[in-house]
């Protein structure tokens, strides 16, 4: 695969955010290398996997924080 | 870069050690199935690229599970290569340790091990894929090109154009449905606001209800108000109660509570004062003292009228039938009379007896008749056998039953009396025993209601001038607290309005809330959540993007640099007159992710192609671009695994010439089990070939080699 090239065409592709990008697939490249596709897919799937866990926690955080989403007007308490 | 030889040591088929030479610029590894022929070639690519060349990745189905180690692992696993470029001799050695680290590369005397080792390949000999598409062709991307569905068959011609790593990496990066990320950070903060929103718009309900009920307009509710209304409240109550109502603060409360709580407080003193005014508990003791005095009463009651029941009874009793002496004297009358009855009974019975006998003689011996003298009593009869035959018959028919009818009756007039008198007896008991009840429960009750009886005077009818009284005395009572309950209700109700009114403003503080918690800190994390997934979407969109146009750019530049070579080869093995001018482009129309070979007519020639064609073609793909990109190869052979596989005499014989052109400016390896091919091979090389037999194997040691 031809590294380089593919790295020099994130570069001409991003004009925000190249380095984050190249760094990215860096990362995805040490990955591949390191455990196939398979590797490359668990980090992916984590990265996608932390992203939902802390949404759901912080959804969770802010539906807490408030005693009258927890509490529903009728007196009873509301599912979280 | 060249292999001269390879030492295999248990590794997959070699459960001992070999050795292979492969000085020679043709070598032909022949021999029947499962004697080691794939092992060997195997063994290459596994000691250049170790774990690399296992797994479902590398798109061979057969390499799922495959594992370098032989089974029997009487030997530990070492494969040592030996290779030669124009300065150096290359010795690679792996091993199965350190995961994919196991590699040593000596060059010269520099030796390099793990992971730099591993680097050192990948500078100067390749990519795996790019391996297995210019140097090794394996069987599998032949047997399947025939076979596979059009998706798989792309899959097959990208590996075989060295691009199957762009497309695992793409795959890969695809299958984490990055593009779904921010979606679900969007989720949770539409679930947090429709929370909001449906709690905000059940208060706003609540309080359009409460304001409905108190007339009034929700949104002109104030706290200020709501206190001005419990101030009133406390007037009211205090004028009522002629006490100051002060009502307590809470402490460090919201105001809309407190005004609330003290609003409460307010309600719970006005009924309070309602219960415990002097009246009230006045007219709760003269509840409680009527309820006595009228329970009493009633068991007195109940007492008395039972005694007089019972001495009313006894009365009417006597007076009809006579008190007990008279009825005793009754009865003894009626004993003498019965008893003189029965002594003229007796005295008329010895009579009997005594003249029955002589009338039975005097008729048995024929006496009597006619005038004579009664010998028993010296009386003078003209008959008398008649006489005293009449004299019997007076006595039986007419004084013995009269008597004893009479006797008889006594005996039931007696014994009727003795009757009359027994019930005087039981009626006379009765009474009395009603009598000591009644005088016990009136002393007891007396003493309870702390009642004096003067003589004479009846505990009933004391009782009965002392519940009237606690009656009329609670109905004036009564009077007074009818006129104190409605104004204390009054409290009531306008607490309750009151109470209503700060419902609506604590409802308002909770809308208050809610509307804030867009300022929680983990909502706005949640929206900067959603930033960094989009943000990292993005990022690997862009990835994605340039793995794809890159891959479609080397694509297309292999595509080019090898199509005439792909065209001449599979030209010189298949011979089809129905295909002229083989064409192999990408098909742009599916964003270059297919592959076209037309003929010129433009028409695709796959589906026309036979299977030993297709095979052919396969192989047309791997030597094409192996030989259009012979200068830049850094490992200057080529590895043809079974390549006849599926083909015509005519086919393996084109084969070989072509594996003797090829041998010219590259280093051979054929594996073949064709003995057809193998001849023609000989018929064919130009170049000296070695052919190295597997002619047996042998659990201990491996493959047997000639």
């Amino acid at each position: 695969m031809e590294l380089e090239k593919i790295k020099q065409k994130i570069a001409i592709l991003s004009k925000t955010r190249a380095e984050e990008r190249l760094n990215m697939f860096q990362v995805i490249c040490d990955k591949s290398e390191q455990g196939g596709e398979d590797a490359v897919k668990n980090f992916l799937n984590e990265m996608g996997g932390s992203i939902q866990k802390t949404a759901e926690e912080l959804e969770r955080g802010a539906l807490n924080g408030c005693q009258e989403i927890v509490t529903a007007p009728d007196g009873e308490e509301g599912a979280l | 870069m060249k292999i001269d030889k390879i030492t295999i040591q248990g590794f997959r088929a070699f459960t001992g050690t070999r050795t292979i030479d492969f000085t020679n610029p043709v070598t032909v590894l022949y021999g029947n199935n499962a004697q080691g022929k794939s092992s060997t070639l195997n063994a290459i690519e596994w000691c250049l690229f170790g774990d690399k060349c296992a797994g479902l990745s590398t798109g061979i189905r057969e390499r799922k599970d495959w594992k370098p180690q032989n089974r029997t692992r009487t030997h530990a696993c070492r494969v040592i290569l030996t290779c030669h470029n124009d300065q150096d001799t290359i010795i690679f050695e792996r091993t199965p340790k350190l995961g994919n680290n196991g590699l040593i590369v000596n060059i010269g005397r520099n030796v390099i091990k793990s992971t730099a080792a591993n680097m050192w390949v990948s500078e100067h000999i390749g990519q795996f894929m790019d391996f297995m598409a210019m140097v090794y062709q394996h069987q599998e991307n032949i047997r399947h090109l025939a076979l596979a569905e059009p998706r798989d068959k792309r899959e097959i011609i990208n590996r075989m154009l060295g691009l199957g790593e762009y497309n695992t990496l793409m795959s890969a990066i695809n299958a984490s449905k990055y593009d779904k990320w921010s979606g679900k950070v969007q989720l949770s903060i539409d679930g947090v606001n429709i929370r909001i929103q449906d709690r905000t718009s059940s208060y706003n309900s609540q309080n359009e209800e409460i304001a409905k009920k108190l007339a009034l307009n929700a949104n002109l509710v104030s706290i200020e108000n709501a206190r001005l209304k419990v101030l009133a409240l406390q007037k009211k109550l205090s004028e009522l109660s002629g006490e100051a109502v002060v009502s307590a603060r809470m402490g460090e409360k919201a105001e809309h509570i407190e005004t609330l709580e003290r609003v409460l407080q307010i309600k719970g003193k006005a009924r309070e004062y309602f219960i415990q005014s002097p009246t009230s508990v006045r007219n709760q003791a003269l509840a409680e003292e009527i309820v006595n005095y009228e329970g009493n009463l009633a068991v007195i009651n109940k007492l008395k009228l039972e005694l007089d029941v019972a001495g009313t009874k006894l009365a009417e009793f006597i007076a009809q039938n006579g008190d007990e002496a008279s009825m005793k004297g009754k009865i003894s009358g009626l004993t003498e009379e019965k008893r003189q009855l029965e002594a003229r009974l007796a005295s008329a019975n010895a009579l009997y007896a005594a003249i029955d006998p002589l009338y039975r003689y005097m008729k048995d011996n024929g006496t009597g008749t006619g005038a004579a003298q009664c010998p028993a009593c010296g009386s003078y009869t003209q008959d008398q056998l008649s006489y005293l035959a009449n004299k019997l018959k007076q006595l039986t028919d007419t004084e013995v039953m009269t008597l004893s009818q009479q006797i008889n009756e006594k005996a039931k007039e007696i014994e009727s009396a003795t009757g009359l008198l027994n019930q005087i007896l039981t009626l006379t008991v009765r009474e009395v025993s009603m009598r000591t009840p009644y005088a016990e429960n009136c002393e007891r009750i007396a003493k309870e209601l702390e009642i004096s009886l003067q003589k004479g005077e009846d505990l009933a009818r004391v009782i009965g001038g002392k519940l009237k009284s606690a009656k009329e005395a609670k109905l004036q009572l009564e009077d007074a607290l009818k006129s104190l309950e409605p104004r204390i209700r009054a409290i009531e109700d306008e607490s309750d309005a009151v109470i209503d009114y700060c419902r609506i403003l604590e409802n308002k503080e909770h809308i208050k809330r809610l509307s804030n918690v867009k300022d929680d800190p983990n909502y706005k994390q949640l929206s900067a959540l959603r930033e960094y997934a989009e943000r990292q979407s993005l990022d690997l969109e862009a990835i994605l993007k340039a793995v794809k146009a890159i891959r479609d750019e080397e694509g297309a530049a292999r595509v080019s640099s090898s199509k005439e070579s792909i065209k001449k080869c599979f030209n010189r093995i298949a011979e089809n007159p129905g295909i002229v001018d083989l064409e192999m482009c990408l098909e742009p129309a599916r964003g270059n992710e297919n592959f076209l070979f037309r003929d010129s007519s433009g028409d695709d020639v796959i589906p026309i192609l036979s299977q030993g064609d297709l095979n052919a073609l396969a192989l047309s793909i791997f030597y094409g671009i192996g030989e259009s990109n012979t200068t830049d190869l850094p490992f200057n052979a080529i590895i043809f695994d079974d390549p006849s596989q599926s083909m015509a005499k005519h086919h393996k014989e084109r084969i070989a010439r072509l594996i003797s052109e090829a041998a010219k400016a590259r280093q051979v390896i054929v594996s073949t089990m064709d003995s057809e091919l193998l001849a023609m091979l000989k018929d064919n090389l130009t170049m000296s070939m070695k052919v190295i037999e597997f002619s047996g194997w042998d659990p201990a040691n491996g493959p047997d080699l000639n």
